[in-house]
């Protein structure tokens, strides 16, 4: 018989896949950006009208299936948050989060080691973060991040406060703000 | 690696992202026993969203699909 955390397993499961799609859909977009690849692609045609044409729908084409992984992530995620459990990391929270996804680069204060992650969610008070292996909890890092929707990248120093490995492979984890840098 | 050939690379793996969700969220569509314990009304909406999962990611499979094809093709037109 299935248990509860078997039900929360597979939508953390979902999630984390809706998540992967996001992330390599962002991927390929900044890839078709390059000028490089835009000006091989209008060499390429021979009608002026075209030109033009074949890349604003390659572009807008991607654009639309951006947004529509972008919107059924985040309808999915806060029904789920919704109906899981509640757990005391999100229990503890102050403010609600945005599913919004992203890359940040998190750097040990004391160390000095970095990570590369992806963002999964954020509020004025943290972020979500995802990694394919765990990190040290309970300690400050300083963190550039990078949410796809925002042009400009967002400075904090945060305190990793929890980490979870939810499938096989797959760490998320909770960070609290604790300064602001820009 | 050339940045067309990147391209390329990240449209095929859009594809098999695509193709390993739709198995995945058609899981335990059908499994009275899955949602056992959740309202009714919760089992409509959870249903409704997987279904509408399943349906993006059937439509987003064809336009991977279509962009692969018109990319190749140009790639070609230019050698």
């Amino acid at each position: 018989m299935l248990s509860r955390q078997d039900r929360e397993q597979y939508f953390q499961e979902v999630l984390a896949h809706e998540r992967a799609i996001g992330h390599k859909i962002h991927e390929l977009f900044q890839a078709m950006q390059d000028s490089e690849l835009r000006g091989s692609v209008d060499e390429v045609l021979l009608d002026e009208s075209k030109h033009s044409s074949f890349s604003i729908l390659l572009y807008g084409v991607l654009q639309g299936v951006f947004e529509e992984e972008s919107q059924a992530y985040s309808f999915i995620r806060k029904f789920l948050d919704s109906i899981l459990p509640g757990t005391e990391h999100t229990e503890k929270r102050r403010c609600v989060r945005e599913p919004l996804l992203g890359l940040a680069t998190m750097c040990d204060l004391e160390s000095g080691e970095v990570y590369h992650v992806r963002c999964m969610d954020i509020s004025p008070t943290g972020v979500g973060i995802e990694n394919d292996k765990a990190i040290p909890v309970g300690r400050s890092y300083s963190l550039e991040i990078k949410l796809y929707r925002h042009a400009t990248v967002m400075e904090r120093i945060g305190r990793l406060v929890w980490v979870k490995e939810v499938i096989p492979g797959t760490y998320i984890g909770g960070i609290r703000f604790e300064e602001h840098l820009n | 690696m050339d940045k067309k050939q990147n391209i390329i690379r990240l449209l095929d793996e859009c594809l098999k992202l695509e193709d390993e969700a739709i198995p995945l969220y058609t899981k335990y569509l059908e499994d009275p026993e899955f949602f056992e314990d959740v309202s009714p009304q919760d089992v409509d909406r959870v249903k409704k969203a997987l279904m509408t999962l399943v349906q993006d990611s059937r439509s987003h499979r064809r336009i991977f699909e279509s962009l692969q094809i018109k990319v190749k093709e140009t790639f070609k037109d230019a050698q």
